[in-house]
């Protein structure tokens, strides 16, 4: 979608005229949101115009500083203006708050009181990071650096020199730790906690995981770190420990050869581990496929490397659950897709129905279920009629009706109809539905819940405010995703 | 046949709040409103009997007591299909406790005559669970608490209605009507409101009372009619617990100090 669609003399003048009447719905509003999200896209003016909507109450301010969802520069703007603890406590604690609006809590004289809560925020700038890193003198700041996904390798390594046994482990954990700062923390401790996480770190340095530990914690470690040697994981696989063999199993670097045995290890899950690898050999397929366990079973029903002759003996599998999984393979085929669309379980059914390469007589048979989990995976097939969608549209189930909603080729005609449904999160959803047209969504304007008129208000600042906004496009795209997904720190 | 369904307005809060200045509430800065959970239940059972078979007679009236802001949720009510509203205020209500919103709520019951009143089981703010049984002692009406299930015909003189107990076991009690009863949640499943009925229940009227336009004596109003008085609010003060924080074999030799040191050895 393209910011502005036409600019032609008349479509400017009505992008114009909407803007307008957007930025005097949300002055007049009685809550501060669809302000909110206006805020980031209006010019200098309009802005100063909004702020008293915004931030004349301290009910608003307390609101929007606890937002996760308003944009960075609401909130920048708010730190200049709170006047009171709580709200810069909400500022700092909200993961949208961005560099500059935690730059100015800082500045503000709010050292002590929020260095905690700066020091865990992963948009507190790296010079704010580095002065507490050096300074701060209380455990729970030094613990909120080490947790902190933007602390820095040279945070970290600061915070380690001041040799605090209690955050070794958590400076172990975190990603941004270098291999220097490990190999010291290796050195400085014997403890077994931390040396297994540091075994489990991306910078774990080479030397360390070139020998057998004695602890099973660190074994486990060891066994679960991708740049292990494939002698020593193929060792790992072979542990007397049950979660050390389970890591090797499941350890992608294992050479499969190594993992031969693990088919039949007295653990099932062992046995489990092996039926999701990836690289899994037919003969060993073969081995599992009638495990005793039912999960091992579902697994490898589900593997991609899985052959199809034995999905085709996991289709009659007693176990309704295995029979589902074969419905999900990837390469699951067509005559057997036919047959468990027929399955006497309809949870086996709603897998089927589910799939974007159902043939259609299948898929019109499955939407003539009336279990409503068969319909939602009809009304989510790409596949289903407009007329089959238009049906499910109106269902007395909400579950089917949002299927409908979420799948992306439900034409306009029916979204039309979805935009008017009692649930408002499903009005939220059609909002941002790519088949819906500008027209359509301005008609949104009015709806009565706030969490829908924000997604309408929003849509429109991003589209009409253009002319308006300073802010460079490519900014622009960041704002409207606000909270990339952030890299998970892995703990044992 | 009407049903009258006593609603509330309840208060939610967020993670950190404040006291007011005078230390008997929470400062309304910090207050979130919504329609009590409970009356989303008492509102759709009566929906349920207004729209089930011999229900085209039926009326059913929502009610509450408190300041204006409490239009919001008699509207939500009104969308979902409530025949009428009424809100019933005045500066004096402002101290009343449970039992005052009963007395006010039992004087409005006498004025509409239901044959019927639902109310939900509890409040999810302050949680007094009382609003609906002390209103059945005041009226003098046959009662039945925390119902999971109902069976009535309108227009019946007796009700069927399986009460929740203790340790997952369930009562059948038949009851005479009229009579008060106070619903549990999952009786039924709630309704969104349409947007055509929200639009709709903005412009319809709601009809304002006060105590004395119900005939309620003075002595029976407000903080004169509640059997209690909040004195302070208050949060209590952070207890011993603690995070004991490092490695599995510090936080085991930090917990072995703290048993040695209650035990006196350390």
């Amino acid at each position: 979608m393209t910011r502005s669609p036409s600019s032609s003399p008349r479509s400017v003048a009505a992008s114009q005229r909407h803007w307008l009447e957007l930025l005097r719905r949300a002055r007049a509003s009685d809550e501060p949101f669809s302000a909110a999200a206006l805020y980031p896209h209006a010019s200098e003016q309009q802005r100063r115009c909004l702020e008293p909507r915004l931030f004349g109450a301290r009910r608003d301010r307390l609101l929007l500083a606890s937002a996760a969802f308003v944009a960075p520069a609401v909130l920048e703007r708010l730190a200049c203006l709170v006047d009171d603890a709580t709200q810069r406590t909400r500022i700092a604690r909200n993961p949208a708050a961005p560099a500059e609006a935690l730059t100015r809590l800082w500045c503000d004289g709010a050292r002590t009181s929020l260095a905690p809560l700066l020091a865990r925020h992963p948009n507190t700038p790296r010079a704010i990071l580095a002065e507490l890193g050096e300074a701060a003198a209380d455990l729970d700041t030094l613990c909120a650096l080490c947790e902190n996904t933007g602390s820095s390798s040279d945070v970290l390594a600061t915070v380690e020199q001041r040799r605090i046994p209690v955050l070794q482990r958590l400076l172990a954990v975190n990603l941004a730790t270098d291999g220097a700062t490990l190999m010291a923390l290796w050195r400085a401790t014997d403890e077994e906690a931390v040396r297994a996480q540091i075994l489990l770190h991306d910078h774990c340095p080479d030397t360390l995981l070139q020998t057998l530990p004695a602890s099973p914690l660190e074994r486990r470690c060891l066994a679960r770190h991708a740049r292990t040697p494939a002698a020593l994981l193929a060792r790992l696989a072979g542990d007397a420990d049950v979660a050390v063999r389970r890591a090797a199993t499941a350890n992608p670097a294992t050479p499969i050869a190594a993992v031969v045995a693990s088919c039949f290890d007295t653990d099932e899950a062992v046995r489990r581990t092996v039926a999701a690898r990836r690289d899994l050999s037919v003969t060993l397929a073969a081995c599992l496929a009638d495990d005793v366990d039912d999960w091992v079973r579902r697994v490898l029903a589900r593997n991609p490397a899985c052959p199809t002759y034995l999905l085709e003996r996991a289709s009659a599998d007693p176990v309704l659950e295995v029979r589902r999984s074969v419905a999900r393979h990837p390469a699951c085929p067509a005559s057997l897709l036919d047959r468990l669309s027929r399955d006497a379980a309809t949870w086996v059914q709603a897998a089927v129905a589910y799939r974007d390469d159902l043939p259609l007589v299948v898929l019109r048979r499955l939407a003539r279920s009336t279990d409503v989990d068969v319909l939602a995976g009809v009304g989510r097939n790409p596949m289903t009629s407009t007329s089959r969608l238009a049906r499910l549209a109106v269902h007395e189930c909400a579950d089917v009706r949002r299927a409908v909603i979420l799948n992306r080729q439900t034409p306009r005609a029916i979204l039309r109809v979805l935009r008017q449904d009692p649930y408002p999160l499903h009005r939220a959803l059609a909002v941002d539905h790519p088949n819906l047209t500008d027209a359509d969504r301005w008609r949104m304007r009015e709806d009565p819940d706030v969490q829908v008129r924000y997604r309408v208000f929003h849509h429109f600042a991003w589209r009409l405010g253009a002319a308006a906004d300073p802010v460079p496009a490519d900014a622009m795209q960041h704002e409207h995703h606000p909270h990339p997904a952030q890299e998970k720190m892995e703990t044992i | 046949m009407k049903i009258l369904v006593t609603i509330k307005q309840v208060s939610s809060l967020d993670e950190d709040f404040e006291i007011r200045e005078d230390g008997r509430d929470v400062d309304p800065d910090f207050l979130l409103h919504d329609l009590n959970e409970w009356d989303n239940y008492s509102l759709e059972e009566a929906m349920r009997l207004k729209e089930g078979p011999g229900g085209d007679g039926i009326e059913v009236v929502v009610a509450t007591v408190g300041p204006d802001s409490t239009d919001e949720e008699l509207r939500k009510c009104l969308a979902k299909g409530a025949d009428r509203a009424i809100r019933v205020w005045s500066d004096e209500l402002e101290e009343c406790d449970a039992i005052g919103v009963s007395r006010v709520l039992a004087a409005l019951a006498r004025k509409e005559a239901p044959d019927l009143i639902f109310a939900g089981v509890q409040a999810s703010d302050h949680a007094f669970g009382a609003t609906g049984m002390a209103m059945a002692g005041l009226l003098g009406l046959p009662h039945a608490a925390v119902v999971a299930a109902l069976e009535y015909e309108p227009g019946g003189k007796t009700a069927m209605v399986r009460r929740e107990l203790e340790g997952g076991t369930y009562a059948s009690v038949r009851i005479d009507c009229p009579a008060v009863l106070t619903l549990q949640l999952g009786i039924n499943t709630p309704r969104y409101a349409s947007l055509r009925g929200i639009k709709q229940a903005a412009q319809r009227p709601i009809e304002l009372l006060d105590p004395a336009s119900l005939g309620m004596p003075s002595d029976e109003i407000g903080a004169a009619g509640s059997l209690s008085r909040v004195r302070r609010m208050y949060v209590p003060e952070k207890g011993r617990a603690q995070m004991i924080a490092g490695t599995p074999a510090e936080q085991a030799a930090r917990l072995a100090q703290i048993i040695k040191e209650f035990r006196g050895e350390a």
